[in-house]
């Protein structure tokens, strides 16, 4: 009788066992299913935000370089001619009247403020669309604005290229906008009295290099903030590399970046 | 030398296999380190146990030890693996230890099995077993959740109390033998699964230095 229930309970046991043994396989079996099946479908939500972002992005920095041309179109033609206008009025006057004394040094003021104005409003429009940005392309376009950093900011802006490249694509247009960011970013802030600026053209790819010998650069701080902010929008628009560090031979900062470009 | 004493035997040295493999490289993962003295623990437990059952010793006292070790250092290892605070770790293990002294002075003594204590270690590592699949199921930390080692002691963990649950219910001197046939390859089992989660941590270390 003692036998019986013995082998009952080592039966029940043998059994009970077994079967959570069975249980513990599916779960485990499941959670493996179960995991892989979760993890695919979050990469699939993160890659779709992702393309989101990025699509995002694209649109506005299209829209913003839309709005730049409408407004350098806007004032080159309207603001521009209008203010050219008022000139070629004022030089009327000047032929037919003849002034004396103060209306005299009044008048010589009143041009001298509109030839200003006209030359701002030329300058504005042109950074606002780098003249002729399409029929110039990127190199011509950067070596200009080289130029014009070099003249009225205090520092010294050199421009180097390893060889003459025609790039105009709307990608062209971003490094340039880049390039522009950081100069403004050197001028404003590194302290540097030198600053370079390196086209390396190689078979597909372009590195864009900005140098200087300034105080040193902190990516984290508020000062860079929006401006960093959109030079990073207009990389990953690129999907370009950025790296940041020191010039080999000084202190400073060096901003590379590499993307591939292409010609249609 | 019978079948049955030939399993006792494997399932004694097997904590010996996953703590070999500690010596080819240092682990950094805090899981697995804390499982080498888990393993270093069963290891000497088993082994005084043995001993004790030659010289026709009461073996429980020290299985009832081992028991609260093994439940503090599991305690400790699932702490680390799902985030639990400090003060939560110290509560529930100065509430088992201090259920532990009391069931051994007021119910079941220090010379019988202490069942109500291993029922409950299972009931609670089982829950925590459970709650570290959720965590990951969670987290989802990568895609081949199989590489991480904690997975592997996870499993482990839950094959060996939850497979033990039952032994421990009937732990009845009938079937006595036959219980600890049951208990020996559940062992033998968890070592093994606790192997390869040493074996998981040596390849992480190896393809990030590589």
């Amino acid at each position: 009788m003692a036998s019986t229930t013995q082998d009952q309970v080592v039966l029940l046991l043998t059994i009970g066992t077994l079967g959570i043994l069975t249980l513990i396989g599916f779960i485990v079996f499941f959670f493996f299913l179960y995991q892989r099946k979760i993890f695919i479908l979050q990469q699939e939500k993160r890659r779709k935000e992702q393309a989101f972002e990025r699509e995002m992005v694209n649109a506005q920095l299209e829209s913003q370089e839309k709005e730049r041309a409408h407004i350098a179109a806007e004032l080159h033609d309207s603001v521009g001619s209008m203010l050219w206008g008022a000139k070629v009025n004022a030089a009327f006057i000047e032929r037919s009247t003849s002034f004396t004394g103060q209306t005299q040094e009044s008048y010589r003021e009143l041009t001298s403020i509109l030839d200003q104005s006209i030359d701002s409003i030329r300058r504005i429009s042109r950074e606002l669309l780098p003249e002729a940005f399409h029929v110039a392309g990127l190199s011509q376009s950067v070596a200009k604005l080289c130029e014009r950093f070099n003249a009225g900011n205090g520092a010294n802006v050199i421009f180097k290229e390893n060889q003459i490249q025609f790039w105009n694509e709307p990608e062209a247009l971003q490094v340039y906008r880049i390039v522009q960011e950081l100069l403004t970013n050197a001028i404003r802030h590194s302290e540097a009295n030198t600053i370079e600026v390196a086209l390396n053209w190689e078979s597909k790819l372009l590195r864009l290099c900005v140098s200087d010998n300034g105080i040193g650069f902190d990516p984290e701080a508020k000062a860079y903030g929006v401006g960093w902010w959109s030079i990073r929008q207009r990389v990953d628009y690129l999907k370009a590399e950025l790296q940041l560090g020191k010039p080999a031979a000084e202190n400073g900062t060096l901003i590379c970046i590499t993307l591939a470009y292409r010609h249609d | 030398m019978n079948a049955m004493m030939i399993m006792a035997m494997v399932s004694t040295f097997s904590p010996l296999v996953p703590l070999l493999l500690y010596y080819r490289r240092s682990i950094e993962n805090l899981e697995v380190r804390i499982l080498r003295w888990l393993l270093l623990m069963a290891f000497v437990a088993d082994l005084a146990s043995m001993a004790l059952a030659f010289s026709r010793g009461n073996t429980y006292p020290v299985t009832n030890l081992y028991i609260l070790v093994q439940a503090l250092l599991l305690l400790y290892i699932y702490k680390s693996a799902l985030k639990f605070s400090q003060k939560l770790f110290y509560f529930f293990g100065l509430a088992y230890t201090l259920f532990f002294i009391v069931n051994m002075a007021f119910f079941q003594g220090y010379d019988t099995l202490n069942t109500y204590v291993r029922l409950t270690s299972s009931a609670i590592f089982i829950m925590m077993s459970l709650l570290y699949f959720t965590h990951l199921l969670r987290s989802l930390p990568e895609f081949f959740v199989y590489r991480i080692p904690m997975v592997w002691i996870n499993i482990a963990v839950l094959v060996y109390f939850a497979g033990n649950l039952l032994v421990f219910v009937f732990n009845d001197k009938l079937i006595m033998t036959y219980t600890w046939i049951i208990h020996n390859i559940l062992n033998i089992t968890k070592n093994l699964l606790f192997t390869v989660a040493v074996w998981q941590a040596q390849r992480r270390i190896k393809s990030s230095s590589s």
